[in-house]
Order: structure tokens, then C-alpha cells, then sequence
């Protein structure tokens, strides 16, 4: 019985260094490659910049387009392997800060409109801020990415409960049809094509890990009038959990 | 006053007047001849007989007179009868004695008398024979003679008559005494008829004297006696006098009697005089007096008990047979046996044994002792014996009693009994040091719990005595506790694994046998139930299934996430090479450097596909079950080397002793290709040899592939199994470095092995095994 529990639990580590491998291979060892395609693709571009008739052109940066979300796949990949590596401090945050800061970053559109409510005991709180930081950047990045309207809002709400927060964000997008939202989580899905929205899908795959990895919960509903709705739950004593 | 003379034996001689039985009898002519001829020879009137009795004088027979009787004390007898001879009386009125007696004053005036006599045998005078006259007179000699002789005459009637009288009594008291009798008296002729029987015949056998008469006495013998009978009586006719014997007689009512008999012949006539006794109680008595002490003999030999007596003025000793028995002696004189007997007594005994008996003759209390003896062959018996003093009307004791038992199986099983009983508490301990144990009676109460019950449950023992197991500790479920039930009230035991809750709400697993213990009606009366705690197995348990859970869900999540990285991938990998293609071919004016670096783009974009393939073919090794076959494993490796191998530069070997195994046909195709395709690809010489040989081995297939390329540096041989490494840069041959990672993953996981014997520039073998 001891024997086997330990086989098993070593099968498990090996499976799991075997994953961790497997990304850390493709991340890596597939990076050169990466790195010499695209290397070369831009000498061709810059050999045939101008000689290029108007269909070499559009192939050319159409070539481009595809070496660039290859290698935005393989960083996305990479952040991926690396999210129970890196940016593991701990430090103190104010969330509602950290809030703003996120916004901030996409406030340049102006059709987009923010509205924040939170109700904190406490604002500040020790926590692994990178993490946290990277996880609601992606919810509202992708909260004004996807989103189709020519108003677009973004709501967020902040509570602060016993042993977590919740921070949920909610949009005005079209949502994700009931079908393929159990597969929003995985790495490189997109719910419309690369080519309409340019996105590697690695985003919502980091965040969920990111979330594992803190022992929290991330998860998408349904909005009521179309939309989206994550729902954030950062845990306030973070265990890591590899 | 008048003295009258008395005899000096009156008393005796009284007696044996009265025993004539004549007093008061009528007259006999016998007598009255007598009286006749003495008055007539005596020429008198007067003739009487006289007969003292004690206060008159008796007239048996007279003559000439009236009177039958007068007083004694007038009478001129009670002087004869005072004398031997004659007394005569010559003139009463002349005789001082008899001047005034009446009868000589009056009538009948007597005044001559002589008397004899009447003297018998025994010298009793018993009266007299006299004559008398109313003249005085005398008697001539003849005449007194005569009268002498005629008294004596008297004295024979009366003695005749007194032997009649003797007679006729003998026989009536014979008759009396046989009509009278209880025994059955008969006569018999010599026929075996019966003539004569006493009624004891019809009072013990029922039948009456006339049914009886004229029948064979033998008609009545049982007859199975019947022979043993006739050769009885036959002895008579040899001449035997008596003969004694005993038979069976049949009852009117059917029974049978036992009788005993004594016959005797009239050697005149033959006829047999028999007397027989029935004697069927004491033949009873006697047949269970035989019973009773056979059984108890039985008794004694069946208990193994013997009884014994001891005299303590004698020393005398006695033993029933029951008690030799036991002491397997033979039997030996009440005087010698006393010493023999504390000879066979244990040495260590005897001083216990003395002091018991000297403590009974103190106190005379009764005693109890075990004690062993010794028999001749070394045996040992063990004694148990209880004795009683007795005491004579001194109050001393003078004889001991008392009963012995061989108690030797008793007490070699009560010692078997004590140690069984130590094994069974030791067990016990030992059962309640390393399991959990609980009893309950036939309807589920606990009667006993042990300190690891107490301990796992945490209730305290008060806490789960009488209580139900089922609600205080039951965590089972009632499907659960009916199956239990079912079982072991049908009297089989029950195993299985259960969960309890404590006290505390926690629960524990325990392991646990319920052994139904059955009375003799086979019905369970109680339930032990003994377990282990197998809380921490079953937490391991349901760990490891969670970890299995986990691993299933990693490795599912890691195939998909490795098919979908993989399929993610290659879409845009396709694009480039495509697009890089279309571009090349919408410029036919290209400048040969930049076709040379679309090459290269597309050579790049090559191998990141391969990268990719090897990475996916690599991560799905051991997740795709695959179903065995029989692989013919010459005909695989020819197949291999014909699509791998180039017709020209290469020399092949393959052994004709390759197997047919039963294995996954493509892992093994895998494993081959790889290895010959490197065997191929990293050849440096002008022909290059590659040799494929097996080997069986006790429990494994052995497979080699050797090559006489450029080898394999030490270092490098557990490196070369990582993942993407190759020795070589990837520019100078195009490998993925995946091959051998594969390869060793595949024979690892089939519970092979696989190295490499090299050194550098020369040649290298990669040797596997597989699991027969």
C-alpha cells in the first residue's frame, strides 16, 4: 500500500516534471528556431522592401503577422511555464491603486467606460502583487479587447470578504457562447479566430494558473444582458500550490 | 389335730398322675375285672381303685360301693400309698388312726382295709388297689400276694392306656403340624403320582387338593427344570436316602415359584415323602444381593472407586475388588496387605497421609486426602480417598473406612484444564494487547470491551457497556449492518472492513472478524468480535486514490495540453513555410541570397515542426493503450531496415534467432527504427556495418543493435536519453534529439533496460532488453 501510494505520488512528480518539461522544452528549445525564423524574416523584408510587387507585399506581411503570433504563442507558452518561477515577492499592495494602475493602462480609449466600486475594510494587504497585478490586467485587457460595442464599458466590484477578495469584472462584450466557455481557460484558445482579434489565447490560461498557484479561484459567468463576468477570488493567506 | 402323711416326691408324683390323663374317666372293664377278682380272692365286699389325687383319693373302678371319690384326708389310701408294701388295717375301731373316721363310724362301716400299692415304673406310688370288709379280719398271705399282683395289673392298664393316650397325641400333632405347615408336604407313589397333600399346596400354588390328586408331580416342574428333576429323583432309585434339590413350579395363575425340595423313598412301599419350601423370595433376595453387589463391583470399577476398611487393633486391612483394581494388585491377606499398601504410596505422600489418619483418630472427623502412588512399572496413579473413624462404645476409634477414587484423569485433565486455561488468558493478553475486542451478547449489547476498544472509540468503558455497538459506534450503513446481521446470526463469521465514528465525531476504520459463539442448540448466544485499526491503511488507501485520480487528471491534461500546444503550434508554423513558398514562386527575379534565405526559413521551420512532433510523440509514449500481438520480429526488422536503410554503403546483419514475441507492434517498431535510423544517420565510414543481434535471457529478451560509426563518448551515454540532445549541432545533422528519449521511454516503461557500450570512434551498441 505504502509502496504504492509512493509509486504513485512519484509518477505524479514525475508527470509534473514531465509537464513542466514539456512547456520548458517548447518555450526553449523550440525558441531558436523561433528566434532564426524570425531573424530571417526580417532580412527577406528588408532585402525585398523594396523590390516587392504589391502581393509579395500582403504574403510578406502576412508572413510577418504569422512569425509575430508564433512568437507571442511561444512568450505566451514561456509566461506560462514560468508562473510558479517567477515574481514570487511579496510585498504590500493597495488594490484599489493597483485598480487604477491596471486601468490606466487602457484608459488612452476613450470609448471605453470604467466604473469601480469597492467596499474594503482594509485597502492594503500583503500579497504576491505581480501576480495579482498580472491576473486583473488580463481581465481588463481582455474585457476591452473582445469587446465589440462602440461604448464599451467595464464594471468592477471589490469586496473584501473574511478570507479573500473578490474582485469581479464584468463588460459589456458579447460574451462567450455557452458551448465553448468550459474551453476559455486553455492555453492558445481563442473564442474567434487569431485573425479577427489578434490574441495568442495565453492569457485566461496564465491567469487560471496564476490563480491555482495561489490557491484562489477564477471564474467566467454568464453576464445578464450579454457580456462577461469573471469573478476573482485572491485569497488573503496565499498557500503556493505547485 | 390329725396329721395326714404326704410323700416326699407329692409334687413329682402328682405330675406324673395327671400325665395317665384317667382322673375323672368312666369306669373300664379292664378295671372293674380287676376290682371283681381282688374282692373275690380277697373275700371282702368292698374293691376299689384308688387313685391320690391332691385332695381326694379317685375310685377308677369299685365294688361294693357307691362312692366314685371321698376326701384324702379320711381315706386309708393316702397311708398305702406312703409305703412299698401292703398296708392292712385288721379292725379300724381298735386303730388310733382310723377309730373316729367316718367311714368307720358310718356307713359304710368299714372295718378291714388293705391296700398295695399302685407303684410305676418311675417309683410312683399313684393310688392303691384295696379291699375292704365290715368285719374285722386279716388276709392270708396268697391273698396278699394276690392283691400285689393285681395292683401291678393296674399299674399296666395304666400304663397302656397312658402309651395309647401319647399315641394318638404324636398323631395329631403330626397331622396338625402337617396341615398346619407353610412348606408344601405331599406324598407321592412311586408312580410320581400324588396321593396325599397339605394345604400349603393350595394356598402357595392355587390348586386344590382334588385338582392336585392323582396328577404326576412332574407335570408342574418348569420345563426347563424338568430334566435336571428326573435326574434328581433317578439318585433314589440308586439308593440315595434323601435327596435335595430345586426347581421351578407352575401356579394356578401361571407364575412359577422356586421351589426346594426334600425327598425321601418308603423303602417299603416306594412311596416318596416329600417336602418342599417355596423359597422364590429368598431367591430374590439372594438374586439381588447377587445384583446389588455387582453393581455395585460395576460401579466401583466404572467410577474408578474402591472401598476399604482398616482395622487399628489388627492392622488388618481390607480392600474391595474395585480397589485392587485400581491399585492393579492381586489379591492379597487382610494381614499383608496394610504393608504392601504404603510400599506403593508416593514417599512425598506418605508423611501427608499419616498425618491425615492421625488427625481423624484425634478428632474422629471424617478426612479427605489425595495422594499418589507408585506401581511397579513407574506408573503414577493419583489417590483421592475419604475416610471415616469409627469408635467403640469407649469412645476410642477402633476401624477407619472409607472410599478411595482413581482420580489420575481428573487430575492429569484439571492440570490440563489449568494450563489451557494460563494459554487461553495469555492469548487473551496478548489478543487484547494488539487487537481491538468487544463481545456482545444475542441481541448486539456489549458485554465486554477491552482498553484498545475504550482507546479507538474514546468513549470509557461504563460509556459502551450494555449500549448497543450498532448506534454508539455504527457508522455503517444499513445494507451494511443487514449483511453483517444476516451472517453471523446464522452462526458464521463475518470479516470485513467497517467505519465507526468515535466519541469525538471522528471515524475510524477497523478491520474486523465477528465470531459468533453457538450454544448447543447451534444458536449464537454471544458475538466476539476482534479488530484492527485500519484507519491510517484506508487514509493511505484513499490518498492513493486521490493521488491516482490526480495523476489520471495530470496525465490527461498534460496529453491534451501537449496535443493542443503542439496543434496550436503548427498552425502558424504552416502559414510561414506556405507563405514563404508563395513568395519565392511570385518572384521568379529573386536575388539568390534571399532564396537562399527562404531556404534556410523554411528549413528552420522544418525542424520547429519536428521539434514539435517529437515533443507530441514524447509526451503521448504510455498514455494510448495499445493491444498486444504476436510480432514476428525478423520479419519487423526486415521491414525497418528496407525503408530506413539506403541500398548503397551499409552492410546489414540481422541473428536468424530473432523470436516472435507478443508485445505493441509499433512501440518495438519505434524503438527499432529509431536505433537503426541513428545507426544510419551518424555513420562516418565508407560502409557502414550495422549488426542486430538477440539474445534470450532467464526472464528477458535481449536486443543489440551495434554500428561502426563514431561512437559514443562515456559521458555522454546517460546524456544522450535526455530530451533534445543530440552531440552534434542541429546544423550538421537535422535530428530533433527526441529519438533516443523515446526510446528509452518506451522500454522503461515496459519494464526493460537499455545502455550503451561505446568509446569514441569505435562503433557503438545500444543494448535493450524487453520482459519475456
Amino acid at each position: 500500500m505504502e509502496q504504492s501510494e509512493k509509486n504513485t505520488q512519484q509518477e505524479l512528480i514525475a508527470l509534473k516534471k514531465e509537464f513542466d518539461d514539456f512547456v520548458y522544452i517548447v518555450s526553449h528549445d523550440i525558441k531558436s528556431p523561433m528566434r532564426a525564423i524570425s531573424n530571417i524574416a526580417t532580412w527577406i523584408e528588408e532585402d525585398l522592401g523594396e523590390i516587392a510587387n504589391k502581393d509579395v507585399k500582403t504574403n510578406l506581411d502576412l508572413l510577418k503577422n504569422r512569425v509575430n503570433r508564433l512568437e507571442s504563442m511561444m512568450n505566451g507558452l514561456l509566461e506560462l511555464s514560468r508562473v510558479e518561477r517567477t515574481d514570487l515577492e511579496f510585498y504590500e499592495v493597495n488594490i484599489p491603486k493597483m485598480m487604477s494602475s491596471c486601468i490606466d493602462l487602457f484608459n488612452n480609449d476613450s470609448n471605453v467606460e470604467f466604473s469601480i466600486a469597492s467596499n474594503l475594510i482594509n485597502e492594503n494587504c500583503v500579497t504576491l502583487g505581480l501576480k495579482l497585478q498580472k491576473v486583473l490586467s488580463n481581465l481588463i485587457d481582455n474585457a476591452i479587447q473582445f469587446n465589440d460595442k462602440e461604448s464599451k464599458k467595464v464594471a468592477i466590484s471589490i469586496i473584501e470578504n473574511e478570507n479573500d477578495y473578490q474582485i469581479i469584472v464584468a463588460d459589456n462584450g458579447p460574451g462567450i457562447p455557452e458551448d465553448v466557455a468550459h474551453k476559455i481557460f486553455t492555453i492558445f484558445y481563442t473564442v474567434s479566430s487569431k485573425d479577427v482579434v489578434n490574441t495568442t489565447g495565453a492569457g485566461l490560461a496564465i491567469s487560471c494558473k496564476i490563480m491555482k498557484l495561489v490557491g484562489g479561484e477564477l471564474k467566467y459567468t454568464a453576464g445578464i444582458d450579454n457580456g462577461s463576468v469573471f469573478t476573482l477570488n485572491w485569497p488573503k493567506i496565499i498557500t503556493l500550490k505547485k | 389335730m390329725k396329721t395326714y402323711p404326704t410323700p416326699t416326691n407329692e409334687t413329682e408324683r402328682l405330675k406324673a398322675l395327671k400325665a395317665y390323663s384317667v382322673l375323672d374317666t368312666l369306669s373300664e372293664k379292664e378295671y372293674d375285672a380287676i376290682t371283681q377278682l381282688a374282692s373275690y380272692i380277697c373275700d371282702t365286699p368292698i374293691a376299689l381303685v384308688s387313685l391320690i389325687d391332691e385332695e381326694r383319693q379317685w375310685f377308677k373302678s369299685t365294688v361294693g360301693l357307691e362312692a366314685s371319690e371321698t376326701p384324702r384326708n379320711i381315706s386309708f389310701c393316702q397311708y398305702t400309698i406312703m409305703g412299698d408294701d401292703i398296708f392292712e388295717v385288721a379292725n379300724a375301731l381298735e386303730s388310733e388312726l382310723f377309730s373316729d373316721n367316718p367311714l368307720v363310724t358310718g356307713n359304710p362301716d368299714i372295718r378291714f382295709y388293705a391296700g398295695a400299692p399302685l407303684r410305676n415304673k418311675e417309683g410312683y406310688n399313684l393310688g392303691s388297689l384295696c379291699v375292704i370288709d365290715t368285719k374285722a379280719r386279716s388276709l392270708t398271705d396268697d391273698q396278699k400276694k394276690a392283691l400285689q399282683l393285681l395292683a401291678a395289673q393296674v399299674v399296666s392298664l395304666l400304663d397302656l392306656r397312658k402309651k395309647n393316650s401319647d399315641f394318638l397325641d404324636s398323631q395329631k400333632e403330626l397331622a396338625n403340624f402337617i396341615e398346619l405347615s407353610v412348606d408344601l408336604v405331599c406324598i407321592a407313589n412311586v408312580d410320581g403320582m400324588l396321593y396325599k397333600v397339605n394345604p400349603a399346596f393350595t394356598t402357595v400354588l392355587g390348586y386344590s387338593k382334588e385338582e392336585l390328586a392323582g396328577s404326576s408331580f412332574m407335570n408342574l416342574v418348569h420345563p426347563d427344570d424338568l430334566a435336571m428333576t428326573f435326574k434328581e429323583v433317578e439318585k433314589l432309585a440308586q439308593g440315595e436316602m434323601t435327596i435335595s434339590f430345586e426347581n421351578r413350579y407352575r401356579c394356578k395363575n401361571g407364575d412359577y415359584i422356586v421351589l426346594s425340595w426334600n425327598t425321601s423313598p418308603d423303602p417299603v412301599t416306594g412311596n416318596l415323602y416329600c417336602i418342599a419350601r417355596n423359597i422364590t423370595k429368598e431367591k430374590i433376595a439372594e438374586q439381588n444381593l447377587i445384583d446389588g453387589n455387582n453393581l455395585l463391583e460395576e460401579s466401583q470399577r466404572i467410577a474408578k472407586i474402591g472401598s476399604w476398611k482398616f482395622n487399628l487393633t489388627t492392622n488388618d486391612l481390607v480392600w474391595s475388588d474395585g480397589h485392587y483394581r485400581i491399585f492393579e494388585m492381586d489379591k492379597l491377606p487382610s494381614n499383608e496387605l496394610y504393608k504392601t499398601y504404603r510400599d506403593l504410596v508416593h514417599k512425598d505422600d506418605l508423611i501427608k497421609l499419616d498425618k491425615v489418619n492421625e488427625k481423624a483418630l484425634k478428632t474422629g472427623e471424617n478426612f479427605k486426602v489425595k495422594y499418589r502412588i507408585v506401581l511397579p512399572n513407574e506408573r503414577i496413579k493419583h489417590i483421592l480417598e475419604i475416610g471415616q473413624p469409627f469408635k467403640n462404645e469407649k469412645g476410642e476409634v477402633i476401624e477407619l473406612k472409607g472410599i478411595i477414587q482413581d482420580i489420575t484423569e481428573i487430575t492429569v485433565a484439571e492440570r490440563e484444564i489449568t494450563q489451557k486455561t494460563k494459554e487461553i488468558k495469555d492469548i487473551r493478553s496478548a489478543l487484547d494487547e494488539s487487537a481491538i475486542v468487544s463481545i456482545s451478547d444475542q441481541n448486539g449489547l456489549l458485554t465486554f470491551v477491552n482498553d484498545n476498544f475504550c482507546t479507538v472509540s474514546k468513549y470509557s468503558h461504563n460509556e459502551l457497556i450494555g449500549r448497543d455497538q450498532r448506534t454508539i459506534t455504527g457508522y455503517f450503513s444499513k445494507d451494511g449492518t443487514k449483511e453483517i446481521l444476516n451472517t453471523i446470526v446464522q452462526g458464521n463469521v463475518w470479516k470485513g472492513e467497517i467505519k465507526n465514528s468515535a466519541k469525538d465525531g471522528s471515524s475510524y476504520w477497523e478491520k474486523m472478524t465477528i465470531v459468533p459463539f453457538l450454544d448447543e442448540m447451534n444458536k449464537p448466544y454471544q458475538y466476539i468480535s476482534i479488530s484492527t485499526d485500519i484507519s491510517d491503511q484506508k487514509n493511505a488507501e484513499e490518498n492513493l486514490t486521490d493521488a491516482l485520480v490526480s495523476l489520471e487528471k495530470k496525465n490527461k491534461e498534460l496529453d491534451e495540453f501537449a496535443y493542443v500546444v503542439s496543434h496550436d503550434l503548427k498552425a502558424p508554423l504552416r502559414a510561414i513555410n506556405n507563405l514563404s513558398e508563395w513568395i519565392v514562386e511570385d518572384m521568379p527575379n529573386m536575388p539568390q541570397d534571399v532564396i537562399s534565405n527562404f531556404d534556410l526559413l523554411r528549413g528552420r521551420v522544418l525542424r520547429m515542426e519536428n521539434l514539435i512532433n517529437g515533443v507530441l510523440e514524447y509526451a503521448r509514449i504510455g498514455r494510448i493503450a495499445l493491444e498486444k500481438e504476436d510480432i514476428d520480429l525478423k520479419e519487423l526488422l526486415d521491414q525497418i531496415i528496407d525503408s530506413i536503410v539506403p541500398k548503397e554503403g551499409f552492410e546489414i546483419k540481422v541473428s536468424d534467432n530473432f523470436p516472435v514475441i507478443e508485445s505493441e507492434k509499433i512501440l518495438l517498431q519505434q524503438v527499432f527504427s529509431n536505433l537503426i535510423s541513428n545507426a544510419v544517420k551518424y555513420s562516418n565510414k565508407p560502409i557502414g556495418e550495422i549488426e542486430c543481434i538477440y539474445e534470450s535471457l532467464p526472464d528477458y529478451h535481449q536486443f543489440t543493435i551495434k554500428d561502426n560509426g563514431p561512437g559514443i563518448a562515456e559521458e555522454y551515454h546517460e546524456k544522450i536519453f535526455k530530451v533534445f540532445q543530440t552531440i552534434e549541432a542541429r546544423d550538421v545533422k537535422e535530428s530533433t534529439g527526441v529519438g533516443l528519449s523515446i526510446v528509452k521511454k518506451i522500454v522503461e516503461e515496459k519494464g526493460g533496460t537499455i545502455h550503451i557500450e561505446s568509446q569514441e570512434n569505435k562503433g557503438c551498441s545500444f543494448i535493450f532488453t524487453f520482459p519475456k
